[in-house]
């Protein structure tokens, strides 16, 4: 290694061997299944719908990437007692990931306008994410153990970053109507000042951390997370816990579990905050509204998916120097040996830490989706009022499954999520997740490249032949923990009776013509609602027992 | 030396040919050892050698590839509630919630442990001055390692398990938790077995050790035992030699000219003998303690 | 009740407190009557474990040095005086021994050996008169 721009370098390309990957292939799973069946279904790349989806998913895919970048490059803290400067240190860890996330987004740009026959901008969003990039660094680097202030922190330059993005797409206070096309030289300029603004800032940051100063305080944090103790420690009183399990899901849910929703009830009050507004200005184009929510439900079951890992991380490690904790430290228990002892200690069996895991994500993604339809009812409410055609909550060959499925997509997302990231620290098992996940992406690429009704037939029996995998794996899976005695009669009777209610549900929604592949993707759902009964106990006892 | 300890009572933990892989190292080899109720026990060995390994698998944290250990009588990896519930844990790691305040970290734990004392940990956070409203991420390494004794206390619980408890802190804390080792087995019935590479600690309060090396316990006795068994002998012979012959208890030799030490293992009378019957007297023949022992030992 | 323990020479923990008691009862520090420190207390004092310390006492029972009052605890008893007188002895004994071994060694007679016990008596009577002076 000659200088320190290849040494780093270096370190990133092999330390992120597997992140900037993985995290690639993860970040364009959900547009490419959304685009994807929109696409197959007949719907061209021209429908407007695509400008909102578009505008919904790109930060979510940007975030993914960008995990991915954040993996691979380590925290900053680590070149701390290295001869370089601080400057360095900030320039290059900026400079290196803005330039791989521009990349990353521009392929994925690329590769969509290539599958769907789109014409879809590049450079806008490429722009964005090298500023995002720096802007996700500064975040980042704020130490984690504060968790109120680090939301805080978090959300309200994101609030602005995305009313920002939407002008492009629109304007500030509307739905998206058309790409972003022209990057002006007023975006150049905003983008410009926004990645000095960020740069300075991390910058600055580094040499407080360097020098192990404190950050300068506000102050609000402190008082919030005062605010916040005296809420949940209020709800729960100074007394004792009635049994292990009340205690247990008290630290599941204040860990983990209030995440969902919150960022639900964040990223809801968004429209509803553009809604209020345009109440009472001159009415414009609302539809977009209604499908932009409508969006968030998918975005929501994208959000579970993440959150859903949280709940296998080891939040008792023993750091002592809380400047080491970045992304990579709270993403690297990810692959940690084992639960760690502290939780792996706890006198209490795998089967009710399932129970527990699982009512507290049943609790989560219940409260997320009551802010969701919260939010979708005030919306069409308004929009009523205004004397407007209301708009209907179906959708070509989906009837009324929208709905359901919007629900129901955030449970099944984030319960798997966490049973697969209990025993993914077994690294044959990742390799096999991401191996098949590749093969049907490379499979979906080629085959996209057929005529139409060829490439419907193929998707159809691809899909039949999956959702059968599925219901033959959770039957497998039941089995297996049945034998292991790990299914509570309780954990039984509810599975059961959730499989039965959504095939039920199922029939009675739906629409007057539904396509073929809807059976056995309807038992394939049904199927992995209940899968996590089963898996989770299997799973924790995984970690739990080396 | 036997690999068991003689009690008379039934052993609270019963490990039998357990042996443990990680990829292709081999961690632990054919371990067998039986602890029983009553009194300390103290596992050394140098780093690596498997001491945390063997823990964990009390705990079930780890799942016997080969053999089995019983505590209580229970299968650790089967009977979570019948063996923890019973059991205080300090992991090597001082692996405890971050994000928890200290107040919080005693009224979550109390809720796992029927047998859980109020008074008594609060008596145990004063003496060890946690402060309660600390964040458990905040403490520093000695207050964060007093936290984790004190959660493994407060329910006096029959078998306390400490992984090198002593490691990375300072002469003060050290003291704590030797303290807390000693007040743990005034009480009747209760075990504690600690692992440690600071053998004058574990000279002054383990009645019992077991030396672990490699994967393999080399030795299991009482402390008695075995120091009483090891001595620090100096023969002189006629003449110079170049090298000391070996006799039968002796473990190696140092020396030159017509003076050799020797460190011998066996019964003070019979190593006189055989030092006679090579035609050597015997200059000073002196107790070892217990990390001369250890090192000798590991060394051969 | 001062006593100390050293682990590093690998003389056993027992026999340290049963010869530092001892020492203690044949120097007068300990008198007899006097009570010794429970069992429990003296082990969290020393940082040792009780059962050792159990043992030292029981030495020092059989020794007669200690006599055990069932509920009371542990106390010297009064036939120290032979016994400590024994155990001066025994003590001084021990030192003169390791000396004559030593002065064996350097091949130093015995007569030369007096003649040193005698000059260095007179030099620290003097150096206590010349104290006793300047106070």
């Amino acid at each position: 290694m000659r200088s320190i721009p290849q040494a780093l370098l270096w370190e990133t390309l092999s330390r992120g061997r597997w992140s900037l990957p993985g995290l690639f292939l993860l970040g364009n799973g959900l547009p490419l299944l959304v685009y994807g069946s929109l696409y197959g279904s007949g719907i061209k790349a021209a429908d407007p719908i695509y400008v909102i989806l578009q505008f919904s998913l790109l930060p979510l895919v940007i975030l993914q990437f960008a995990m991915g970048i954040s993996i691979a490059q380590g925290p900053m803290s680590r070149l701390y007692t290295w001869p370089v400067s601080s400057n360095t240190i900030v320039a290059w860890h900026t400079l290196s990931g803005a330039a791989i996330l521009a990349l990353e987004t521009a392929l994925a740009a690329c590769l969509y306008n290539w599958l769907f026959d789109a014409q879809w901008p590049i450079l806008g969003p490429m722009l964005f994410a090298a500023v995002a990039w720096s802007a996700f660094q500064l975040l980042q680097f704020i130490p984690t153990q504060n968790s109120v202030s680090v939301i805080f922190l978090w959300s309200c330059p994101l609030f602005l970053s995305l009313l920002w993005l939407m002008s492009r797409y629109g304007s500030w206070i509307s739905p998206p109507t058309h790409y972003w096309r022209e990057v002006t030289f007023v975006d150049g300029a905003f983008l410009s000042i926004a990645a000095a603004t960020c740069y300075a800032l991390t910058k600055t940051g580094v040499q407080y951390s360097r020098s192990n100063e404190p950050f300068p305080r506000l102050g609000i944090s402190t008082w919030l997370i005062a605010r916040w103790e005296s809420l949940t420690l209020g709800t729960w009183g100074q007394s004792r816990f009635r049994s292990a399990v009340d205690a247990q899901l008290w630290y599941e849910f204040i860990l983990k579990g209030w995440a969902l929703p919150f960022l639900t009830a964040v990223v809801m009050f968004f429209p509803l905050i553009t809604i209020l507004v345009r109440f009472f200005l001159p009415p414009r184009n609302w539809d977009g509204v209604v499908e932009l929510v409508l969006a968030f439900g998918a975005v929501q079951s994208a959000l579970a998916l993440i959150f859903g890992i949280l709940f296998s991380l080891e939040y008792s490690t023993n750091r002592s120097d809380k400047r080491d904790e970045g992304f990579e430290d709270l993403l690297g228990t990810f692959y940690s040996e084992s639960m760690g002892s502290f939780l792996a200690v706890r006198p209490i069996e795998n089967r009710m830490f399932s129970n527990i895991i699982l009512w507290t994500i049943a609790k989560s993604t219940a409260l997320s989706s009551v802010i969701w339809l919260a939010g979708l009812i005030a919306v069409l409410l308004v929009m009523w009022l205004k004397n407007q055609t209301p708009v209907t909550l179906t959708v070509p060959g989906f009837g009324a499954w929208l709905l359901p499925l919007a629900i129901l997509g955030p449970w099944i997302c984030m319960a798997n999520a966490a049973s697969f990231a209990f025993i993914a620290a077994h690294r044959g098992l990742i390799f096999l997740v991401v191996g098949i996940a590749t093969v049907s992406l490379l499979l979906l690429i080629a085959i996209a490249q057929l005529p139409r009704e060829v490439f419907l037939q193929i998707s159809v029996v691809g899909l039949s032949i999956v959702s059968v995998l599925v219901v033959m794996l959770t039957s497998w899976v039941f089995y297996r923990s049945g034998r292991a005695n790990q299914l509570t009669s309780a954990t039984q009777v509810l599975s059961v009776s959730l499989a039965i209610g959504i095939l039920v549900a199922a029939f009675l929604l739906r629409p007057t013509d539904p396509p073929l592949v809807a059976f056995p993707l309807t038992l394939a759902i049904a199927a992995l609602a209940i899968l996590p009964f089963a898996a989770l106990p299997l799973a924790i006892g995984a970690s739990r027992h080396r | 030396m036997s690999d068991t300890f003689s009690s008379s009572s039934s052993p609270i933990i019963t490990i039998d040919r357990l042996s443990r892989h990680f990829g292709h190292k081999l961690a632990l080899n054919d371990v067998s050892l039986s602890i029983p109720r009553g009194g300390v026990v103290g596992l050394i060995g140098g780093n690596g050698a498997g001491k945390t390994t063997l823990l964990r698998h009390l705990l079930g944290m780890l799942k016997a590839q080969a053999g089995s250990v019983k505590v209580f009588g229970l299968d650790p990896v089967a009977n979570p509630v019948g063996v923890l519930g019973k059991t205080g844990y300090m992991s090597e790691d001082r692996n405890l919630p971050n994000w928890m305040r200290v107040r919080d970290l005693i009224r979550y734990s109390a809720a796992f442990y029927p047998a859980w004392d109020d008074r008594y940990a609060e008596e145990l956070r004063d003496a060890f001055d946690l402060d309660p409203k600390a964040r458990v991420g905040n403490l520093s390494r000695g207050q964060r390692a007093r936290a984790n004794l004190l959660v493994a206390l407060a329910h006096r619980p029959e078998l306390l398990v400490l992984d090198e408890p002593s490691s990375g802190l300072d002469p003060v804390v050290r003291r704590d938790i030797l303290g807390a080792i000693i007040r743990t087995i005034g009480e009747e019935g209760r075990t504690v077995l600690f692992s440690s590479h600071l053998l004058d600690e574990v000279e002054r309060v383990a009645d019992r050790v077991a030396i672990i090396h490699e994967g393999k316990i080399m030795l299991a006795a009482s402390m008695d035992e075995i120091k009483e068994s090891h001595r620090r002998m100096t023969l002189r012979f006629q003449q110079p030699l170049t090298q000391a012959p070996k006799f039968v208890g002796s473990l190696s030799c140092d020396g030159d000219g017509p003076e050799w030490t020797y460190v011998c293992s066996g019964e003070s009378g019979q190593l006189r003998e055989a030092a006679h019957a090579l035609g050597a007297t015997v200059v000073s023949d002196a107790a070892m303690s217990l990390d001369e022992i250890f090192v000798t030992r590991v060394t051969q | 009740m001062q006593i100390h323990i050293n682990t590093s020479d690998g003389v056993p923990i027992y026999l340290q407190i049963v010869n530092q008691v001892k020492y203690l009862v044949a120097a007068g520090r300990l008198k007899a009557g006097e009570e010794l420190l429970p069992i429990r207390t003296l082990a969290e004092k020393l940082v040792v474990n009780p059962n050792t310390i159990a043992r030292a006492y029981r030495e020092l029972e059989i020794s007669g040095i200690v006599e055990k009052r069932r509920t009371s605890g542990t106390y010297v008893t009064d036939q120290g005086s032979p016994l400590a007188r024994r155990e001066r002895t025994k003590i001084l004994s021990d030192r003169i021994d390791q000396l004559l071994a030593e002065a064996g060694h350097m091949d130093v007679s015995i007569e030369d050996l007096i003649k040193l016990l005698q000059q260095r008596f007179s030099v620290i009577q003097n150096s206590r008169l010349k104290d006793a002076d300047d106070v």
